[in-house]
């Protein structure tokens, strides 16, 4: 019986990392839009090169914000989580 | 040895860290920026100073040039009078030598027409007399029978006499 | 002669103090670190622990790299601007200027004179951060992949951008989270409360997401190396040596790019939050309204 809690538990945390990295899918598909509309720019106005270089770095770095929440989210349910979740089920056993 | 999970909280490693960044924080004003920003303000006055200098410069060469040219311009007045002074004097002596020189000129030539009027009429007369000389002589050569001389001569005479006349 | 030998021996003192704490931490790393076979993806490893009320102090490699990092960027500011000079004859000097003459040109463009106070505080936060992420490829644990150190900068952040909020006065301040209307004010507040909590995590996620997958790919191609070249006899089968220079590329992207990129724009983002946050108009009203007063109160 506890060892099916426990595979639950697991399963469980590593189904929910899982899900969280879709999180990765709207960083992609944002910062695919500013660089299009960054090389669009750049083939318009060559020489305004560098600073839209740099401004889409800096508006890439800043969209990449949300996939990383999902990354953080992701790695704490891979090798956090289990452990204080099992902690937690071992508290909580009836006596 | 033990390790920290992968994420965790702890109140007093985020206190630490919010302390670490203002002693940086401190530490880069203190010895980074005050050092730099004095120095660079020191050499933005050096800077303004050695401007304000060479405009002072500017200026004194700027009033020294003025002078300079006031000065020169009366020079050149002077010197302007001084020539157009001996010019004139240059101009009268010439103009009198000239004069002179023409009087002497026609003085000369006349006494040269003068003379060669007389001469004219001395070789005129010389002419005259040989002429008639010479006429005689071949005359008396040619018809030194028929005609005797003293008629001749009185004849050829007259006739240049006519001829004298008309010249 | 003595004084030039003298400032040479300063030179040198304070080049061996910018390294030596380096030195030290990757001395201690080597001598700490317990040998492990396969992944471990953890945090950083406790030294000690000093008992405090509330939680206990852990003093981790996190903390001594930190504290190298500091004594390394003070000997490096004492260095830069040591002998400094109206008119330069070294180099140093030019790069001290430099990196001055930046980081103002920054404030002036992104947040306006008004600011020029703010300078060495921008200065730090990216040299902090950039020496703290770029400790990972001396291979030290970076300081910057523990949440507590960002989380440190990030409340620091928010308790500047909530003092020069709180400049407009109290009430607008409070009025501001019940705007447009009052039943937005959760979200508002959920929202000011997000700032820090965004500053860190995008910090943090950037560089941990570094070490992890340059973990991963090191104990990946430890397996891979074994399994192409464990035929070799001897102990040469033992050493990985796919494991040689390959995660290196992967650390070109990971600590140098991101840990600077993400240096910068943490400044970039405590420039833009406080200057915006400054709410103008109510601090000049306050302003003429505190001057008025006491005009009629020295009447």
């Amino acid at each position: 019986m506890l060892e099916l809690a426990i595979g639950i538990i697991l399963a469980g945390c590593a189904i929910g990392a899982g899900l969280a990295l879709i999180a990765g899918i709207g960083p992609g598909i944002g910062e695919g839009n500013a660089v299009s509309k960054a090389c669009e720019a750049i083939g318009r106005q060559p020489e305004s090169k560098g600073a839209v270089t740099s401004t889409m770095i800096m508006g890439c770095a800043i969209a990449e914000t949300t996939g990383l929440y999902g990354l953080v989210v992701g790695i704490l349910l891979i090798f956090v989580a289990p452990n204080s979740f099992v902690q937690i089920l071992m508290n909580n056993l009836p006596k | 040895m033990q390790s920290l999970d992968i994420i965790s909280v702890n109140i007093w490693n985020i206190l630490i860290s919010l302390a670490n960044l203002l002693i940086l924080f401190l530490v880069m004003k203190k010895f980074l920026f005050k050092p730099v920003m004095k120095i660079m303000n020191e050499r933005q006055s050096q800077v303004t100073a050695i401007y304000a200098d060479a405009e002072n410069d500017r200026q004194a060469a700027a009033d020294m040039k003025q002078e300079y040219e006031t000065r020169m311009a009366a020079a050149r007045e002077e010197a302007d009078g001084l020539v157009r002074n001996a010019v004139q004097t240059a101009q009268r002596k010439s103009d009198a030598i000239v004069n002179e020189a023409k009087d002497q000129a026609a003085h000369l030539k006349q006494k040269a027409e003068t003379e060669i009027q007389q001469e004219k009429k001395q070789m005129l007369d010389d002419v005259r007399t040989e002429i008639s000389d010479l006429a005689v002589s071949i005359a008396s050569r040619i018809m030194e029978r028929e005609v005797n001389a003293q008629d001749h001569a009185d004849f050829v005479d007259q006739f240049i006499q006519n001829v004298g006349d008309k010249q | 002669m003595t004084k030039e030998k003298k400032n040479k021996l300063i030179d040198i003192a304070l080049l061996v103090m910018m390294i030596l704490p380096f030195v030290l931490c990757m001395v201690l790393k080597v001598l700490t670190t317990p040998a492990s076979e396969g992944i471990a993806i953890s945090g950083a490893l406790i030294y000690f622990e000093i008992p405090m009320p509330l939680m206990p102090l852990y003093i981790t490699e996190v903390q001594v790299t930190s504290l190298a990092v500091i004594i390394s960027i003070t000997a490096l500011c004492l260095y830069l601007t040591h002998g400094i000079k109206v008119i330069p004859d070294s180099k140093r000097q030019l790069v001290a200027e430099y990196i001055v003459e930046k980081v103002n040109f920054l404030i002036k463009d992104n947040m306006g004179s008004r600011y020029m106070a703010f300078a060495p505080f921008i200065a730090a936060i990216m040299g902090i951060s950039a020496f703290s992420s770029l400790s990972a490829l001396l291979g030290l644990f970076p300081p910057t992949s523990d949440m507590n150190i960002v989380a440190g900068w990030g409340i620091l952040v928010f308790i500047i951008i909530t003092h020069y909020k709180l400049k407009g006065g109290l009430f607008p301040y409070v009025k501001g989270f019940f705007e447009p209307i009052p039943v937005f004010a959760p979200f508002n507040i959920i929202g000011e409360i997000s700032t820090p909590v965004s500053m860190s995590f995008r910090h943090y996620g950037n560089v941990l997401s570094g070490v992890v997958i340059s973990t991963l790919v090191g104990s990946a191609l430890g397996g891979l190396s074994e399994m192409l070249l464990g035929w070799l006899p001897g102990f040469l089968g033992d050493i990985p040596f796919l494991r040689v220079g390959i995660p290196a590329v992967l650390s070109v992207y990971f600590d140098l790019f991101s840990g600077l990129m993400q240096a910068f724009i943490f400044a970039m983002l405590t420039m833009l939050y406080i200057a915006t946050g400054f709410p103008e108009e109510e601090y000049e009203k306050r302003q003429a309204k505190k001057k008025k007063k006491a005009l009629s109160a020295a009447q």
